[in-house]
């Protein structure tokens, strides 16, 4: 069977500056995946290459085997850091869109989300919280039955009541063959989530390693070893 | 897929633009109700009734051009955003080819300029009175029959059209290749379209040089003294196909652009 | 009972205590359907595959079986039960002496104490 990802020597450079340097990486499929490393570490980068939102520099990635790409767009659900909805739409609108080219998308579950964190569908974007921003394009995200979520800080900007119930939705709602990728720097609200964790700093990968057996050799949880490894 | 983009670019864009030919209508309609056009022609000396109809003409004449600056931006500003912005983020991961993207949005802005054209043109018809402007109208392509030669009345929509398409292109390309400068990103987009306009021009001569030596055997003045241009049709014909070359390329350097050199950041 | 998970063990294996200790006390009775891994997961607001795991190994001491098409049950073996219970028990007492003898009680003070809070609790 083959990595839902696989990546070797994959390298991006911004304006010379190495946002990425030789990543090689493998990634089982039925994995949750915790991402982390400081700001600036090269977490999104390495997320928008898997969606072919940014070009790398050098090296090579599979996603399923396949380069990203339309094919590989069909399997990954993918909820980007910012904001990408656009005021004049309301949420119905978005789901009709989402219904429209994702064939694995279930709108009723959609809705089922967005009433139970009480969002009215016929909202506009325009009129609503940062916040609530968030959940929609979470919403839309897990009511896809993808074989790849990569979530780029899912919990950054909520108050920890709701973060619970992202938490909680992600568990409910992904298919335990796929795999989530989750990039964050507040490892101790997912740790106990998560399969294994990538540590990155300064665009290289320092640590990669399941949860437990860090605990059990370490004695110790991600949480303290995290701010043991990247200690100013 | 394509029709399904076509369908959302619709939604996109019709919000604003279909608003503003309604508008475009409507004032023509007051217009031609007070038909200030009228008083203006028959009248002498100032008094305020003058004033209200200069003022009436002026806001049509005003949004007429509004329609056809909104129609441009409109087209300028779905492409920019809508891949380039933050909704790119969505666009780019939907499960389509980059080259459906690009042509989806050709096809709905081709659509808004030829409809922006013929409101306009309806408009006019109505403040000009249908029967008098739709005589003029079929003067003008007998006119340009004989002038131009025949098969023309064919060849010239053609050519419209591809110089809209050309337009459209350009400008995506422009932004495309303006996208890859780190900095100064929209600064270098108009760069680059007023690069292409001048490289389309001077192409453009020099098909016209070229063909008049074949067709003329040189550029004598005496020549565009008649009333008829010899062979019209044909640089028309010439001109439009290599129209569509330069879109082609256009498309096909916008389409790897945003497939191989995409960087959202 | 809510699952209580400590930051700095594997949680696999608080789960797998946690439910060793609900068959115990009863919560899981002998012969009781288990709910589905998932349920559990999210229950416990873990990964799924850290619930398979604790199930697993549950499965290996023989506390859980599976059937193959029916699900996951809690053992009808009660001497089994028994013996967990008292191992629970041993385990927790020897951590209870450890503590007080750490306080600096011997074995006479411990069982007054003992008897006291009982008979306290009992009146």
């Amino acid at each position: 069977m083959t990595y839902i990802i696989e990546c070797s020597n994959l390298t991006k450079k911004f304006k010379g500056k190495t946002a990425l340097n030789s990543i090689d990486l493998k990634i089982p499929r039925g994995r949750i995946v915790g991402l982390l490393g400081p700001n600036g570490s090269g977490k999104t980068t390495f997320i928008k290459i898997c969606n072919s939102l940014l070009t790398p520099t050098k090296g090579e990635i599979f996603i399923d085997g396949k380069e990203p790409g339309k094919e590989t767009k069909a399997i990954v659900s993918y909820l980007p850091e910012g904001n990408y909805l656009n005021d004049w739409m309301n949420v119905r609108a978005i789901i009709g869109l989402f219904n429209d080219f994702y064939k694995d998308f279930d709108s009723k579950k959609a809705y089922q989300l967005l009433k139970d964190l009480n969002i009215n569908p016929n909202d506009k974007f325009k009129n609503m919280s940062k916040g609530t921003k968030e959940k929609v394009q979470l919403i839309l995200v897990m009511s896809r039955d993808a074989q790849l979520y990569l979530l780029d800080e899912p919990i950054g900007g909520v108050d920890p009541a709701a973060r619970d119930y992202i938490l909680d939705t992600i568990l409910k709602n992904y298919n335990e063959k796929a795999t989530i990728i989750l990039s964050t720097h507040l490892i101790s609200d997912i740790e106990r989530i998560l399969d294994d964790i990538i540590f990155l700093k300064n665009g290289e990968i320092i640590m990669s390693n399941t949860v437990d057996d860090i605990r059990e050799k370490q004695g110790k949880s991600v949480d303290s070893l995290f701010r043991e490894v990247f200690k100013c | 897929m394509l029709v399904k983009l076509i369908k959302h670019e619709f939604k996109a864009t019709s919000r604003t633009l279909l608003s503003l030919y309604v508008v475009l209508l409507a004032v023509t309609l007051i217009n031609k109700l007070i038909n200030p056009f009228e008083i203006l022609r028959d009248s002498e000396g100032f008094n305020f009734q003058i004033l209200l109809n200069v003022m009436s003409v002026i806001i049509y004449i005003a949004i007429i051009f509004a329609v056809m600056a909104s129609t441009f931006v409109t087209i300028i500003q779905r492409f920019y955003k809508n891949l380039l912005g933050n909704e790119g983020y969505l666009t780019f991961t939907l499960p389509v080819e980059t080259w459906q993207h690009i042509m989806s949005k050709m096809i709905v802005s081709i659509i808004w300029l030829i409809l922006s054209i013929v409101v306009i043109f309806a408009s006019i018809l109505i403040i000009s009175g249908a029967g008098n402007f739709i005589r003029e109208f079929i003067k003008f392509l007998d006119d340009i029959e004989t002038i131009l030669g025949k098969g023309i009345l064919i060849i010239l929509p053609t050519y419209i059209l591809s110089a809209l398409l050309l337009i459209i292109l350009t400008i995506y390309n422009s932004i495309s290749i303006g996208h890859q400068f780190q900095n100064h990103k929209i600064l270098a987009s108009f760069a680059m379209a007023g690069a292409f306009y001048l490289l389309t021009q001077a192409i453009l001569v020099i098909t016209f040089l070229i063909f008049a030596f074949i067709h003329y055997g040189g550029i004598s003045p005496s020549q565009f003294n008649s009333t008829e241009i010899p062979n019209g049709n044909i640089l028309f014909g010439v001109v439009t196909i290599i129209l569509l070359i330069i879109s082609v390329g256009h498309f096909i350097s916008a389409n790897y652009m945003l497939k191989n050199r995409l960087n959202l950041e | 009972m809510s699952w209580d998970l400590s930051s700095d063990r594997p949680i696999y294996a608080q789960l797998l205590e946690q439910i060793e200790l609900k068959i115990c006390s009863g919560i899981y009775p002998p012969g009781f359907k288990m709910p589905s891994v998932r349920d559990l997961a999210q229950e416990a607001s873990v990964n799924p595959n850290t619930m398979q795991r604790a199930l697993s190994a549950l499965e290996d001491t023989g506390l859980l079986y599976s059937h193959r098409t029916s699900g996951r049950f809690v053992t009808d073996d009660a001497d089994l039960i028994k013996n967990t219970r008292t191992r629970l028990a041993q385990k927790h007492i020897k951590e209870f002496l450890k503590k007080m003898s750490e306080l600096g009680f011997n074995k006479g003070e411990i069982l007054e104490i003992l008897i006291n809070l009982s008979g306290g609790n009992t009146k």
